[in-house]
């Protein structure tokens, strides 16, 4: 294994152990019917977004963690993306529903549709994990620009 | 010459022996990708990951963004005190048939053809159709869609299926009528006759699934438990009871592409004509019906002939036989009724399950129908036994959980 490779591998194992411990809580925490808001990261209490989405963030994190081993590969390579890809999918969801719910005024309002900053206010924080791993997953995608691999 | 199996596999292996080549190829990303969709460890993860995805982007946009942003407030701020002021004579039939209960303050409770009825189609069904199908076609035209069948054909091999029965089982979470037509693709009749019955019973349509997110959101992941348990449960039972083979089959699994978008615009446009053509016609004729057979009191007599049924046996009110009546034209309407019905949380989940299992609706019914008559007759016979035994062990697992 190379020197970048290692590095590469270092650095996936640290977001792969992070993303499955994330999964882990978001199971737990939201099996329990807690919402648990830590900083600028929220927990939802929802069996779907919190136990459904909970498992999708740990299979990721797994997906992650059992590539490290030879990541330098294009095989092993790929199970890293396809974790990535998990959570891209995951905080693209989250994002969407913010953007989905912050574009119609509140059911109170008279209006139809939200002003500029009732709408900027649905995207503040907290935020789920997903979304503050994925600017971390993107560093995976670029690995396949840097190694050359054929998408 | 007539060949057995084996013996096809054997010239299959020799003809291409004598006319392949295999040279030295370099796999690429997506073809790893490919691959690891259809491997269980690595595909079950993806799956799990796409269907949550598909539900969480329907929900949003059907659900948060359209029928809870808008269309709520547009039919019961302004189109329903709208109509109930201009309609004549609020006692009258035709106010009744037409705009439903003049003291209604939600377009769903007050149960007219031009409240209850167009809030249903505009406001929550068509949102969920277009969103359902823009998914589908994206999963289809991306490559997904044919490693998903592959992904399942173990599991559904043991309730007598193949892997290709995941395709009339998503389409039936649109709408059951392409579904049924699409049972074809199955090799057997035994194959055809079990996805039939399993589509028609625990196979919600994406109408209903809209309606239960939007008036009985806290039944719903308890709902979809209890179905798919059954959909597993009495598909391994049929597979194990019906005689037949079931062969296997080779599924053409494409590389991923990015989808074209006049073909998914295209495909988009024609499921939801079909549904709208399909659809509007029997909720607005669902709502005439119900509200004729109220107004003549044969929904009061058949809860009251049916209440021990319903009350003893299933542990819902009687009040539920309206819905089950409105459920043969439209399950979306049945649920949107039962949201007005006094009852437990169990006994709403209960309700929507029987709603769910207990008849395909006309437009299904008809569709069967057209697929041959004596399976349509068999079909009915096993759906009644089904209900009655599934109603009943569902109420029984609410008392033992002390929960009925």
């Amino acid at each position: 294994m190379g020197e970048g490779q290692m590095g590469a591998a270092v650095y996936v194992a640290i977001l792969g152990v992070a993303t499955l411990a994330f999964g882990i809580t978001d199971i737990l925490v939201s099996a329990a019917g807690a919402e648990v808001v830590i900083g600028p990261i929220a927990i939802p209490n929802d069996l779907f977004r919190g136990v459904w989405g909970g498992i999708v963030v740990a299979c990721a994190g797994g997906l992650m963690i059992s590539s490290i081993r030879d990541i330098g590969s294009i095989q092993e390579y790929s199970k890293a993306l396809l974790g990535a890809m998990l959570i891209w999918l995951m905080a693209g969801c989250d994002l969407f529903w913010r953007l989905c719910s912050s574009i119609p005024a509140s059911p109170e309002s008279p209006e139809f549709f939200n002003s500029l900053d009732g709408f900027l206010a649905g995207f503040a924080l907290p935020y789920p994990p997903a979304v503050f791993l994925l600017p971390f997953t993107i560093v995976i995608a670029l690995l396949m620009v840097r190694w050359k691999f054929e998408p | 010459v007539t060949l057995d199996t084996d013996e096809r596999w054997d010239l299959v292996d020799r003809v291409v022996e004598e006319t392949v080549t295999f040279g030295g190829y370099e796999p690429t990303i997506r073809d790893i990708l490919g691959e690891l969709t259809v491997k269980p460890l690595t595909g079950i993860p993806v799956a799990i990951a796409v269907l949550y995805a598909f539900w969480s982007i329907f929900g949003s946009f059907a659900g948060t963004l359209v029928t809870d942003g808008f269309m709520v407030k547009f039919f019961d701020t302004h189109f329903l005190p709208w109509i109930q002021g201009v309609w004549p004579n609020p006692g009258s039939f035709l106010y009744f048939l037409f705009v439903g209960d003049p003291m209604a303050t939600t377009s769903l409770e007050a149960f007219g053809m031009l409240t209850s009825g167009l809030f249903v189609v505009f406001g929550v069904v068509l949102p969920a159709i277009v969103i359902f199908y823009l998914m589908l076609a994206i999963l289809e035209d991306t490559g997904y869609l044919p490693r998903l069948a592959v992904l399942v054909d173990t599991f559904l091999h043991r309730i007598g299926l193949h892997g290709y029965a995941i395709i009339p089982t998503i389409l039936g979470l649109g709408c059951n009528v392409p579904a049924i037509i699409a049972t074809r693709i199955l090799e057997t009749r035994k194959q055809r006759f079990i996805m039939m019955l399993l589509l028609a019973m625990f196979v919600p349509c994406s109408a209903q699934i809209a309606v239960m997110l939007s008036v009985v959101p806290e039944t719903v992941l308890w709902v979809v438990l209890y179905l798919v348990i059954g959909y597993a449960a009495v598909g391994y039972l049929l597979s194990k009871l019906i005689p037949g083979g079931n062969p296997e089959i080779l599924i053409d699994v494409p590389t991923y592409h990015i989808p074209v978008l006049r073909d998914i615009a295209r495909k988009m446009w024609m499921r939801t004509e079909h549904f709208i053509k399909e659809a509007v016609p029997f909720v607005l004729l669902g709502v005439f019906i119900i509200n004729i057979l109220y107004w003549a009191g044969v929904i009061d007599m058949l809860a009251n002939l049916l209440e021990p049924v319903f009350v003893t046996w299933f542990g819902v009110p009687k009040e539920t036989v309206a819905p089950l009546i409105a459920a043969f034209l439209r399950k979306d309407l049945a649920v949107a009724q039962l949201s007005g019905i006094p009852m437990t949380p169990y006994q709403l989940v209960t309700s929507v399950v029987l709603i769910t299992i207990y008849f395909p609706c006309l437009a299904t019914f008809i569709v069967m129908l057209k697929e041959g008559w004596k399976d349509m007759l068999a079909a009915l016979v096993v759906l009644f036994c089904v209900v009655f035994l599934y109603g009943g062990l569902i109420h029984g697992i609410g008392i033992l959980l002390g929960v009925a």
